[in-house]
């Protein structure tokens, strides 16, 4: 029924994270960056934190004595930004990496050059020091209500980097196709294949273009109305800017970009051959109706696929098998997987929707 | 530091704390070697035949604790000793395995092949679970059903240690634990969740996929008190039967609270989620507690304080 210990438990760690910033990005939207100490074992896309949201819970004072009524569970949040100690991501947008062609690899590592210096024999991209992670997050229950009012100074309890993430496939094109908060992890990844000179495409659907503003980091369009066309440009120029070819963005009510589901505006690109299954790997994150439509969409055109699911967790660890999801192995034989360590990342074609 | 070292039948326990069924997976074991503080732990409870277990979600947060609705999802007792046992020897603690049944003679069977390995040290019968079914639940709410049961398996388990563990699913919990002391039961364990259920404000749905679950954590802790109580009062003492106290236990405080109810043992879960450190927190504090106490009142061990609040 499972395997021992399994991947996806490897680095993880109990740790106290400084708490460097925790802002609102837009109503409900908040942006969390922790500070990641020295030796911290790169989160790879997909993987999360299992995270105490109420760093004071227990500390509540009643009578003089401590005695809160603490959040019971811990939450968990993927990995959104990655930030390397000495990289400049705004390098990201360079053509020097896409102009790159192949990637040297070497004893199993995937180089790139130090742009940032210019150095030459490349640096190592494993042993670029991670200084700082972001988790974007939106505020949906008591949990990340608790976690929106945790001020910057705060150590955060959190256990990580947990699961197993996405499995890059460098010689194929990235085609990542994000729904609501999906696009939280997706960041990470399309960062990543930049990193690995992948020629990246994104999709982005939400609900309205309001939704759309917890992707700018620094809004321009703080403080005054938002316009979803001014909105939708800033958007695809903030992923242009981390490198992807191209950026297509969705709104359900057509508020900004083009209206309708993402996964629509998918299958016509798909159909009309703008992108090619056999060339492509998908990656998908989002609610789960739109990720069975990005599934089928990937077995009709033969694209291999990756769902990063999302199930209500109580341990995060492995032990507890609360957040499982239906799985089918090779000879059709029907599963209860654990999210957190067998995934949560999973093959499109393994999951029962 | 005191030497916290407990027994219960032939279980020998570095602590009384004990990592209850359900909760506890090897993965602790990783990301806290060694399981400081931990005297034994309780496998997550294990049936004869494979169970897929509920439909998600299966857990929800509620005030101050949380309901869950797994459904013993578990590879069967034959995967259980060929997949979970070579991991559960990396354990430095005594190991007692969890089983659940839907009749007698699955219960019996299950605890047959598990009770001669080396590996195991006790046995603990699962009469208690919300959320399956069938069986389980109905033994634990059932004296004569439960005498039955716990005989047939005490004779198939031989000398290993029989925990039976009760459900507070019943008007008097001190029925059940009497019927498991007379059948043979070398020690109790209670409280098992608490059937509950949340509805979503929005969808009008139950929040669980199986509609109801088992409440736990820090909101039960009173009910377990109470019932670790009663069963203490009403017949394990006079019996000489150790009881394992659990239910919402996430301090020092709350587990010497179980303690003077009449707990020699006491079980930690929920609280495990937030923190796994729990157990040695909760060691510390119970070391503390009695060295202060020492000559004060002349408390040496935590057997001088079980079941002390019986006694005023």
């Amino acid at each position: 029924m499972r395997d021992t210990v399994c991947s996806g438990m490897f680095h993880v760690k109990h740790l106290l994270l400084k708490v460097l910033e925790n802002r609102e990005l837009c109503p409900e939207h908040y942006l969390i960056t922790l500070q990641t100490p020295r030796g911290f074992k790169e989160p790879q896309p997909g993987q999360f934190f299992h995270v105490v949201c109420d760093p004071d819970g227990e500390k509540t004072l009643i009578n003089g004595k401590e005695r809160g009524y603490a959040l019971t569970l811990r939450r968990p949040f993927s990995v959104h930004r990655v930030h390397y100690a000495g990289f400049d991501r705004r390098l990201l947008a360079a053509p020097s990496i896409a102009s790159m062609g192949e990637i040297p690899r070497t004893s199993g590592r995937y180089e790139i050059r130090d742009i940032v210096h210019g150095e030459n024999p490349p640096y190592p991209w494993k042993e670029r020091p991670v200084s700082k992670i972001d988790i974007l997050y939106k505020v949906v229950g008591e949990g990340t209500r608790s976690l929106s009012q945790v001020r910057p100074g705060k150590l955060l309890d959190v256990i990580g980097p947990i699961g197993n993430g996405f499995h890059i496939e460098p010689g194929r094109a990235g085609v990542i196709v994000a729904g609501g908060m999906g696009v939280a992890p997706l960041v990470a990844l399309a960062e990543k294949l930049r990193y690995l000179g992948t020629e990246t495409h994104i999709y982005v659907g939400m609900v309205s273009h309001m939704h759309l503003q917890s992707l700018l980091k620094n809004s321009p369009l703080e403080g005054r109305d938002v316009d979803g066309t001014e909105l939708c440009g800033l958007i695809i120029r903030e992923f242009k800017g981390i490198g992807a070819e191209t950026v297509t963005v969705c709104t359900d009510d057509g508020s900004a970009g083009e209206k309708g589901f993402v996964t629509d505006t998918l299958e016509a690109d798909m159909q009309a051959g703008v992108i090619l299954g056999s060339d492509i790997t998908i990656y998908a994150c989002g609610p789960s109706e739109m990720m069975r439509k990005v599934s089928d969409l990937a077995h009709k055109y033969e694209a291999p696929c990756q769902v990063l699911m999302e199930e209500r967790m109580a341990c995060g660890i492995g032990a507890c098998f609360s957040c499982t999801c239906n799985v089918r192995d090779k000879d059709g034989n029907v599963e209860k997987k654990r999210v957190c360590v067998d995934g949560p990342v999973f093959e499109a074609k393994e999951i029962v929707w | 530091m005191v030497e916290l070292e407990t027994r219960i039948g032939s279980l020998r326990m570095r602590t009384p704390l004990i990592a209850v069924s359900g909760i506890f997976g090897i993965e602790y074991n990783r990301l806290s070697p060694g399981l400081p503080g931990v005297g034994a732990v309780v496998t997550k409870s294990v049936t004869l035949r494979p169970r897929s277990g509920n439909p998600e979600p299966r857990i929800v947060e509620t005030p101050a604790g949380m309901l869950n609705s797994i459904g013993i999802q578990n590879p069967g007792v034959e995967g259980f000793l060929s997949e979970y046992i070579p991991e559960l020897r990396l354990l430095e603690v005594p190991i007692i395995a969890s089983v659940a049944g839907s009749n007698i003679e699955e219960y019996v069977k299950c605890s047959s092949l598990l009770a001669p390995r080396d590996e195991i040290d006790a046995i603990e019968l699962n009469v208690s679970c919300p959320n399956v079914e069938e069986g389980g639940m109905e033994f634990g709410c059932d004296p004569v059903a439960l005498s039955r049961l716990v005989t047939e398996v005490k004779q198939a388990v031989g000398s290993k240690t029989l925990i039976v563990k009760l459900t507070p699913n019943v008007t008097d919990i001190a029925l059940p634990a009497q019927a498991a002391i007379d059948s043979g039961a070398d020690a109790i364990s209670l409280i098992n969740t608490l059937r509950g259920m949340a509805i979503d404000l929005e969808t009008w749905k139950p929040k669980l996929g199986n509609r109801v679950g088992g409440l736990s954590g820090q909101a039960i802790h009173p009910v377990a008190v109470y019932m670790v109580h009663r069963c203490y009062t009403a017949c394990c003492q006079r019996n000489g039967v150790p009881v394992i106290g659990i239910g919402g236990v996430s301090r020092g405080e709350d587990a010497l609270e179980l303690i003077l109810a009449g707990a020699t043992c006491v079980g930690i879960g929920t609280a495990m989620f937030r923190d796994e450190s729990v157990f040695e927190k909760v060691e510390k504090y119970l070391s503390k507690y009695i060295s202060d106490l020492h000559d004060e009142r002349g408390v040496e061990s935590i057997s001088d304080l079980v079941g002390r609040a019986a006694q005023t």
